[in-house]
């Protein structure tokens, strides 16, 4: 194999120096230090491979260096270094398609809280503070809706918890509706994608002589459960 | 920067990346770690245990838990990139419960699998008698594609691997039927 100097003194303080993957580096280091010496002393007259041969000299014992080199670029952590170098590029290429899917749900979400719930067109709208936690997900009920036409919308929240520990699913309270008067409805609408999601339930026809919306989610044992009072003086 | 500070941060990097690898794309280490995942993110459960790990082949498998006595947990995992586990992609059972108050077990058939499944609450249930019908565009009407009999466990669970007629037919359970150990009928359900 060449030798990376040419220089007796670079070779000998890097056959000290086990991780090999260094050596390079080194010799350069050592070869511009020789070279800067030389040339200061070929510019007070001496000839250049005499001033070669006096750098080399003054460059001190290679044994030495070449052992405390040794010590400074251990081996191990040059390996681990190296290794964890390369595996975190594989990991950056590797996991590009799944960055750019949680950058693109990350980007979803935050178009959702600017949008919110879009335009309202309803004659009147109730505010609502229902909310709960089933499992990784926060749901906030923030308004309902009403129409002229007897259709409603029930606005509300979904938080995942990026941090948990389930699979993200959409999360529904389709079918969990109904009123005081024993009337179910089950709704169905739009949501947004995202972290947080903005969801629409619309129920048909509700009853006019209903005065009160009720939510009752109750699932395997997870349950969110709220009135709203839709009509009447004390509706919001 | 020195070469420690620089190997510490690749360190932390190789975790923050896998970290966001596995939670963000659904991976985990074990199909059980799937289970459990899905479960959650299905909002049931979680299963008491897990009852069956039964292979499609070596990087796919049918997760079942057992929910409650009346309900299992049935999750389809699939291997990925060698060491990792997700859910796989396609119909997800979920929950599979008893259908009305009166049951007393439920089976259910998956097609990907060719494989009977089923629950019962039933104390002194021994053996499940099931059978499986099919129909594909070709049928006027639905034919039985076999009668199985199976042992239950100390769970009230069953299963039985079965050759399907053909790839292009829906299977469903037409008819279960619950034994004690004599024999005698416990429980009978026709759909």
């Amino acid at each position: 194999m060449r030798p990376l100097s040419d220089y007796d003194f670079v070779n000998r303080v890097l056959s000290h120096v086990k991780f090999k993957y260094d050596h390079a580096e080194i010799a350069k280091e050592l070869n511009e230090h020789i070279e800067d010496m030389a040339d200061e002393l070929m510019k007070s007259g001496i000839d250049e491979s005499k001033a070669k041969e006096m750098a080399e000299g003054f460059m001190g014992d290679p044994d030495e260096i070449g052992e405390e080199l040794n010590r400074e670029h251990s081996a191990v952590l040059g390996w681990v270094w190296r290794i964890s170098r390369i595996i975190v590029i594989a990991l950056f290429i590797m996991l590009m398609p799944t960055f750019l899917n949680t950058g693109l749900l990350a980007a979803n979400t935050a178009l959702n809280v600017f949008e919110g719930y879009g335009e309202n067109e309803a004659e009147s709208v109730v505010k609502t503070d229902i909310n709960g936690k089933i499992d990784d997900v926060y749901i906030f009920v923030d308004e309902v809706r009403l129409y002229d036409n007897g259709n409603i919308d029930v606005c509300y929240r979904t938080l995942h918890n990026p941090f948990g520990k389930s699979q993200i699913w959409s999360f529904s309270l389709n079918g969990c509706f109904k009123d005081e008067l024993g009337n179910k409805y089950y709704g169905g609408g739009s949501s947004s994608a995202g972290f947080v999601s903005y969801n629409i339930s619309r129920l048909e026809n509700f009853s006019p002589e209903a005065k009160e919306l009720i939510i009752d989610y109750d699932y395997n044992g997870r349950k969110l459960y709220g009135k709203i009072l839709l009509r009447g003086d004390e509706a919001k | 920067m020195t070469r420690k500070k620089q190997t510490i941060i690749f360190l932390a990097l190789i975790f923050i990346f896998l970290f966001i690898y596995m939670r963000f794309s659904g991976r985990h280490f074990t199909p059980e770690a799937v289970l459990n995942a899905n479960e959650l993110g299905l909002h049931y459960g979680p299963s008491e245990k897990v009852l069956l790990k039964y292979h499609g082949d070596e990087n796919n498998m049918l997760v079942i838990g057992k929910v409650d006595e009346r309900g299992l947990s049935v999750i389809p995992a699939k291997r990925s990139m060698l060491v990792f586990w997700k859910l796989e992609g396609g119909s997800v059972p979920g929950y599979i419960g008893f259908d009305y108050p009166d049951d007393r077990a439920k089976a259910n058939y998956s097609s990907k699998y060719s494989l009977i499944y089923g629950i019962t609450d039933l104390d002194e249930a021994a053996k499940a008698d099931v059978e499986v019908i099919y129909k594909n565009n070709n049928m006027s009407d639905f034919e039985t594609a076999g009668e199985y009999s199976m042992e239950i466990d100390g769970d009230g669970f069953f299963f039985c691997a079965v050759e399907p007629v053909d790839n292009e037919s829906w299977y469903y359970i037409n008819k279960t039927v619950i034994y004690d150990k004599n024999g005698n009928v416990l429980f009978n359900d026709i759909n």
